[in-house]
C-alpha cells in the first residue's frame, strides 16, 4: 500500500516535523553531531545525485536518472523532506519505463524543492553545532 | 527484552542512508560493516561473517535481487539472514525478495522501535539456526564416527548393506582362493615375553601382513590368535585371484624372513592355501564379524596345519591351476582329517 498518493508532491511540507523528531530521536547518544554528520551527507549525496541526474537525462540515459530519482526520494523521506521525496517518486515513477519530455521539468522542480531542504537542514544543521559548542542539551530546532 | 548484538552488513546506494541506519544500529549495540552496492557487498561477506544483512533493492552496479540470487547459489552465504531496506512505495520489489529468500523487510523510514524489534527476532533466529547447525555437524560427526568403525570391521559392500537395514547376508562365490598362515611355536615364544612385548610384536606381523594383503589386492577376512586369514576373489572380482594368493604367500615368507632378522626372534610361518566355492555372511546381532564357511575353508585350514614350518601347502586344485607360472614340489599324498587322503604339492617360488 502507498503511504502517498501520486499528487503534486510539492503542496507537502519542505521539513516534516515529526519525520525530523522520529530522526532525531533515534539517533540516540550525542544526537546533534550525529545529525549534523548526516545532514551534511544529506546535502553532499543530493547534490552528487541531482549533477549525475542531470547528466543521465542529457545523454539519455533513462536507467542512471531512474535510480538517482530513486535513492533520492528515499534519502529524502527518510531525511523528514516529504515535498522532494514526492517530486523525486514522480520522477522515478515517470521514467520506470521510458524517458518521457516532462522529465527536464520534472527534473526541474526536483532540484527547486531540493535547493529548498537543503537550506533548511543547513539552517539545523548550524543551530545544533552552535548547541554542540556550548554543550547544551535539547531537542531539534524548530 | 533487549536482544544480543550482532554484526550487521548495511547495504545502500545512499550514504546518508548507510550512515543513519549505521548510528541507530550502533546505539542498539551492533557492530556494523556497510556497502554502497551489491557487489562491494558480496566482497565484504567473503572477507568476514554477518549474522545479518540488510540489503537495499536498487542499487548501481550490482542489485539487491543480484545479491540474494549468489546467496542463495553460495553455501557459505545461504544461512545468513537477509532483511530487505526499501522504501515507502516499493512493495512489489520486496514481494519478490521476500519469495527469493529474504526474511523480513523494513521500510527505510521505519520507527526505531520496531527497527529494533525486528533486528531482534531475525537475530535471535539465526542463533537458534546456528545452534541447530552446529548440532547437525556434530551428529553427523558422530555417525561418521560409527560408520568408519563399522568399514573397519567390515568389507565395504557388506557394511553398506548392513547400512541400508539389510539383516541377514548370506552369499555364495562359486571360486575363490583362501588362505591361512600360522605362527609356528608360538605359544612357546609367548611363554618368554611379556604380553605387551608379545602384542607388539604380533602387530606388526599382522601390519606387514595387512599392507601385503592391500598390495595384492586381497581380502583380509581375520586374525585369530596367532592364525591369518586372507581370501582372494571375493568382493574385488579377479579370474587371477590364485596368482595373487601365492605372490602374497611367497611374500609372507620372506617378510617373516625379516623379521627374524631384524628382530632376533626366531619366527616362522606355516601357510596354506585351497581354492574353491565358499558362503560368506554376518552372522549375530552384535559384535558383527564377517566370515566365510564351506568346504573350501575347511580345506584351507587343513592345508595350512598339515603344512610344514616355513612352508606353502596346496591342493591338486591349486596345483593344477598355477602349475605353468609356479614352481611346486609333490610332497605326496596325506591324511587329511573328515576328507581321506589328499594328494598336495609345496608352493617354492615362481617361474
Amino acid at each position: 500500500m502507498d503511504t502517498f498518493t501520486q499528487a503534486d508532491g510539492a503542496a507537502l511540507p519542505t521539513l516534516d516535523f515529526d519525520e525530523f523528531q522520529k530522526l532525531y530521536t533515534s539517533l540516540g547518544r550525542r544526537a546533534d553531531q550525529k545529525l549534523a554528520t548526516l545532514v551534511a551527507s544529506f546535502i553532499q549525496s543530493a547534490t552528487d545525485l541531482l549533477a549525475e541526474a542531470r547528466e543521465a537525462l542529457a545523454v539519455g540515459d533513462r536507467e542512471t536518472l531512474h535510480r538517482a530519482a530513486h535513492t533520492l526520494k528515499a534519502t529524502a523521506a527518510m531525511m523528514g523532506a516529504p515535498a522532494l521525496s514526492g517530486l523525486a517518486r514522480d520522477l522515478e515513477w515517470a521514467t520506470k519505463e521510458r524517458l518521457p519530455p516532462t522529465a527536464v521539468d520534472e527534473l526541474t522542480r526536483v532540484e527547486a524543492e531540493c535547493l529548498r531542504v537543503c537550506t533548511a537542514l543547513a539552517a539545523v544543521q548550524r543551530e545544533v553545532l552552535t548547541r554542540c559548542d556550548s554543550h547544551e542539551q535539547g531537542g531539534i530546532p524548530q | 527484552m533487549k536482544s544480543q548484538p550482532g554484526h550487521l552488513l548495511v547495504v545502500d546506494d545512499s550514504p546518508t542512508i548507510r550512515m543513519k541506519l549505521s548510528f541507530e544500529l550502533e546505539e542498539q549495540g551492533h557492530s556494523i560493516v556497510t556497502a554502497c552496492n551489491g557487489r562491494e557487498a558480496l566482497e565484504r561477506m567473503q572477507e568476514q561473517a554477518f549474522d545479518l544483512v540488510l540489503l537495499d533493492i536498487l542499487m548501481p552496479e550490482m542489485n539487491g535481487y543480484d545479491v540474494l540470487r549468489v546467496m542463495n547459489d553460495d553455501p557459505n552465504l545461504r544461512a545468513i539472514p537477509v532483511i530487505v531496506i526499501s522504501a515507502f512505495d516499493e512493495m512489489t520489489s520486496v514481494v519478490k525478495c521476500i519469495q527469493m529468500g529474504a526474511e523480513d523487510y523494513l521500510l527505510k523510514t521505519m520507527d526505531p522501535v520496531l527497527l529494533e524489534a525486528r533486528i531482534g527476532a531475525s537475530l535471535e533466529k539465526k542463533r537458534w539456526h546456528d545452534q541447530e547447525q552446529a548440532y547437525l555437524r556434530q551428529l553427523q560427526l558422530e555417525r561418521s564416527k560409527s560408520e568408519e568403525l563399522l568399514f573397519n570391521v567390515l568389507p565395504k559392500p557388506i557394511a553398506e548393506r548392513l547400512k541400508r537395514g539389510e539383516t541377514i547376508i548370506a552369499d555364495s562365490f562359486a571360486d575363490i582362493t583362501v588362505l591361512f598362515a600360522d605362527l609356528v611355536d608360538f605359544t612357546a615364544l609367548a611363554a618368554e615375553m611379556t604380553p605387551t612385548d608379545l602384542v607388539v610384536l604380533l602387530n606388526d606381523v599382522f601390519c606387514a601382513f595387512d599392507y601385503l594383503t592391500a598390495r595384492h589386492g586381497l581380502e583380509k577376512i581375520k586374525t585369530s590368535g596367532d592364525a591369518y586369514m586372507v581370501v582372494g576373489g571375493l568382493f574385488n572380482k579377479r579370474a587371477d585371484h590364485a596368482e595373487a594368493i601365492a605372490d602374497m604367500a611367497l611374500d609372507m615368507l620372506d617378510v617373516m624372513r625379516l623379521f627374524s632378522r631384524e628382530g632376533g626372534h626366531s619366527l616362522d610361518l606355516r601357510i596354506g592355501f585351497h581354492t574353491g566355492p565358499v558362503v560368506g555372511g554376518v552372522l549375530g546381532a552384535n559384535k558383527y564379524t564377517y566370515d566365510l564357511w564351506g568346504d573350501t575353508v575347511n580345506t584351507a585350514s587343513r592345508m595350512e596345519s598339515h603344512s610344514e614350518t616355513g612352508k606353502i601347502q596346496v591342493t591338486e586344485a591349486v596345483y593344477e591351476r598355477l602349475r605353468p607360472r609356479y614352481v611346486f614340489e609333490l610332497r605326496g599324498c596325506i591324511p587329511i582329517k573328515h576328507k581321506g587322503e589328499m594328494k598336495t604339492y609345496f608352493l617354492r617360488g615362481k617361474v
